[in-house]
């Protein structure tokens, strides 16, 4: 199977060698990298405006332009996280805690090329993955069902709330409102609308993309508005200073290791999305790091773990996509689409009856990664560059950007206004020293939850005892039950010692902040 | 000093990547130039698409427009304006200008909305005039394999004797995958539970792993599914046999008689429209309904081409209309905005 596998491999990596196909990949990745970059266009955007020019051209060449675009465009994104503070893709709000200190510090070019390197290896195992362990992983994820998937997010719940800086209280209450943030919008079970306010476009909800840009980027825009001059970012332009140190790589190593093993993991549960493995690889590296209050201060794992995830899930997430034809996520279903164009049905049967596409497109993934590599050693200089333009500049062209990008996905101007609001929002949120990163942890996580706990109990007839009957379902309960005692345990016997009573100990039933 | 340099290159950077990014937009979306002997249309056209990109109704849309640039020499610009179950885009539509220059993509999500949505800002048959539809895809029921259920008789005696115990899912309340499963319900004499899912995608997964018994989908993306074990095909929604899957039975032979729930595409454009611009636009998708290479292209995506005139798919409409809104209203969906 496996030797089969290699050999049919091998032909795909003859496939997306050809120059003509080579061609297209560089083009895809190129254009995704340079839309990916300008705040508020993302791999969405970017794929539907190339879309109309797959029509013409070869199933072949259009499929990995495309699949170029979605690299392209992701690592783009991380740029805007790292220099400007700017998720334009959702899962890169992470990167923006500790990749923006990092400018500030005038590490930036470090942290690009830790962002690279994570984001190679990464890829490379989740295409061997992809390789070797397809098969498993599609029967793992039909064990996947609501009350596994409701279980699994409460853990990353609770595991996200250690996102918050500062006071645990505040962390707190900045879930909630991301919780109900989340809860508006159409009720997916019952269609009934919740607080819409009878405005249509509220019906499908906040848009993620407007709730993140909004609360990173334009919040620190807004903060920043009245001290531009003072605010240079110190420059040192030599190659050698975008090179990450040894001692960097010797942080960021097992960072990017963990990272990876945990996006490989989500990849593998379906409708886990990647921004929600970023913040729980992020988590996870604040609980274990020695001296977790260095993070959100420049923390070099604190970039490398997110996008090594972010990556590695990305590519796991393209086992559904192409063996099942079932599209992890937007993107992905606009891939799907053009295939459709192309008259080719994606499904089990594509790996047998498009044999030179299926190994292709698999092929081309790591030749489009090599490709990123290649094509940004020497662009890192210049992007880090982008920070010397002066900010009176930078800025209004960046919130011009975003506020194309926000408007280019659906065509709705109400998205552009949302930006405003939550940047309006997100700039008290920092004035007053709440961290926003939990806002977008309950706003992901929240509907999740409620959906999938409801879905359950429709489906067992209203009996809760399935959270526990299912095996891998009570697993994830056991872990959230055992974070909490031990949360609980900590503060009665500090309360026993006699230290003062403290509201956050309560709150934080959760993990520490 | 060195800082103003650097900005100088930074600055001419960041305007070679806009313009070689707007070049890609204004590449995709190049118009060829007006012929000056047709009447109508003179210049570019916009196709509002109320779904999501990359959907079907999208996927369509595009083909369809490709196919009238290429007949009248004009860009049909495809505008995706999803949200709020086709409502935004829609409205979007009905209150552009009525001069045949803005077109909208209906389905029967459109003729579902009329019942299922309490309040919306416009009423199809008042705002809008239908101008001709273009396909119509069946839906194939399929069930979970280790259900071991292979007929839709077995299937239907299972539901009677143990009511309320079997599960359909569906991509949300409204949808045509749950108001097929709406209308078997009533039809079949039947009570399964409904499961909504926020996309088609999950609620397969959920049935292909198990989760849930059944449910309607679309025959292309089941095609595979069925082939390879991982789902078990019962019977498909057309009046006839679906060339996708011409082993299974239809629902109205297997069972249901008079069973059809099927999605339709077509076009419509606002209420003021003049009625030549609606002849011309007829007329022009009639002969692209017509074409051996589209309808062999359409047969593989499990589509076949209709045609109607503008008077015929009006009634259409309206019948549907109807046909759902019974559904609907013993369903008991209802989205209060």
């Amino acid at each position: 199977m496996i030797e089969q596998s290699l050999i049919d491999l091998w032909h795909g990596f003859g496939i997306a060698l050809e120059p003509g196909n080579l061609m297209w990949s560089f083009i895809g990745v190129l254009i995704g990298n340079l839309i990916g970059v300008l705040p508020g266009m993302g791999a969405i955007s970017a794929i539907s405006m190339l879309l109309p020019l797959t029509y013409a051209m070869h199933p072949v060449p259009a499929i990995l332009m495309l699949a170029g675009i979605f690299y392209g465009s992701q690592y783009g994104g991380a740029l805007g996280a790292i220099l400007l503070n700017l998720p334009c893709h959702p899962p890169h709000a992470v990167t923006c805690l500790d990749g923006y200190p990092m400018t500030r510090q005038g590490k930036a070019g470090t942290a690009l090329g830790i962002t690279m390197l994570c984001s190679f290896f990464a890829a490379s195992v989740g295409i061997i993955v992809m390789i070797v362990a397809s098969p498993l992983l599609v029967q793992i994820s039909f064990k996947f069902g609501p009350p596994e998937i409701f279980s699994i997010m409460l853990v990353g719940l609770l595991a996200g709330a250690t996102m918050s800086r500062g006071s645990p209280l505040k962390g707190v209450a900045m879930t909630v409102i991301g919780l109900l943030l989340g809860v508006a919008g159409t009720d997916v079970l019952t269609g009934t609308q919740r607080f819409t306010f009878g405005v249509t476009d509220l019906g499908d909800g906040v848009e993620l993309v407007a709730l993140a840009l909004g609360l990173f980027g334009v919040a620190e825009f807004l903060r920043n508005v009245n001290r531009m001059d003072a605010i240079s970012v110190p420059l040192k332009m030599s190659m050698r200073d975008m090179r990450p140190s040894r001692a960097d790589l010797r942080q960021a190593f097992p960072a990017m290791l963990r990272g990876t093993a945990i996006g490989t993991l989500f990849g593998a549960v379906p409708g886990t999305g990647p921004t929600i493995t970023t913040f729980i690889a992020y988590a996870l590296e604040r609980k274990i790091a020695r001296d977790p209050s260095r993070f959100g201060h420049g923390a070099i794992e604190g970039v490398a773990a997110p996008e090594a995830a972010s990556h590695s899930k990305t590519q796991v997430d393209f086992i559904p996509t192409m063996s099942l034809g079932i599209p992890g996520d937007p993107v992905m279903a606009l891939i799907l689409g053009a295939l459709l164009i192309q008259g080719i049905q994606p499904g089990p049967q594509l790996m047998t009856e498009h044999a030179d596409l299926f190994w292709g497109l698999i092929a081309s993934f790591w030749i489009g990664n090599v490709l990123l590599m290649v094509l940004n050693v020497p662009l890192i200089g210049l992007w880090v560059k982008l920070l010397a333009v002066p900010y009176r500049f930078l800025f209004p062209s960046a919130l011009f950007f975003i506020a194309i990008g926000v408007y280019s996905t659906k065509s709705n101007l109400f998205e552009v206004w949302e930006v405003l609001a939550f940047g309006i929002a997100g700039a008290v949120f920092a004035a007053l020293d709440f961290s926003v990163a939990p806002v977008l942890l309950g706003f992901v996580l929240g509907p999740m939850v409620e959906d999938n706990f409801r879905r359950t109990l429709l489906l067992s007839h209203g009996d809760a005892m399935v959270f526990v009957q299912h095996p891998i379902s009570a697993g994830f309960i056991g872990i959230s039950v055992l974070l909490i005692s031990v949360r609980l345990y900590i503060w009665l016997a500090a309360r026993r010692r006699g230290v003062p009573d403290r509201v956050e100990a309560l709150v934080a039933g959760l993990p520490p902040g | 000093m060195t800082e103003f340099r650097t900005q100088r290159v930074s600055r001419r950077t960041i305007g070679k990547a806009l313009v070689s990014t707007l070049f890609a937009g204004a590449a995709a979306s190049i118009t060829s130039p007006a012929r000056a002997d047709d009447v109508y249309p003179t210049k570019a056209l916009t196709m509002i698409v109320p779904f999501a990109a990359g959907g079907s109704a999208d996927v369509y849309g595009r083909l369809l427009a490709q196919q009238l640039n290429a007949a009248t020499g004009q860009a049909f610009i495809v505008e995706d304006r999803p949200g709020a179950g086709a409502i935004i885009g829609s409205q979007a539509a009905a209150i552009s200008r009525p001069d045949g220059y803005t077109l909208l993509v209906v389905s029967n999500t459109h003729t579902v909305n009329e019942t299922l949505f309490a309040k919306k800002p416009y009423k199809l048959m008042t705002n809008f005039v239908p101008v001709a539809p273009i396909n119509a895809s069946d839906l194939v029921l399929v069930t979970r394999p280790d259900l071991g259920i292979k007929t839709l008789a077995d299937l239907i005696k299972l539901a009677k004797e143990k009511p309320g115990a079997l599960s359909f899912a569906s991509s949300g309340p409204g949808t045509p995958y749950h108001m097929a499963g709406e209308l078997f319900k009533q039809m079949a004499g039947i009570d399964i539970t409904h499961v909504p899912f926020k996309g088609s995608s999950e609620a397969r997964i959920d049935v292909m792993g198990g989760q849930v018994d059944m449910m309607f989908d679309a025959t292309t993306t089941m095609l595979g599914l069925i082939k390879s074990g991982k789902v078990t095909g019962i019977a498909t929604t057309g009046t006839t046999r679906s060339a996708v899957l011409p082993d299974l039975p239809t629902m109205a032979d297997a069972g249901v008689p008079g069973y059809e729930a099927v999605i339709w595409l077509g076009i419509v454009a606002p209420k003021g429209t003049p009625d030549s611009v609606v002849a011309t636009l007829n007329a022009l998708i009639t002969t692209i309904d017509q074409k051996p290479d589209v309808q062999a292209a359409w047969e593989k995506q499990g589509a076949v081409p209709v045609i109607m005139t503008p008077g015929q798919f009006t009634a259409f409409i309206e019948a549907d209309i109807v046909k759902w809104a019974k559904v609907v209203e013993i369903s008991g969906a209802r989205v209060n905005n």
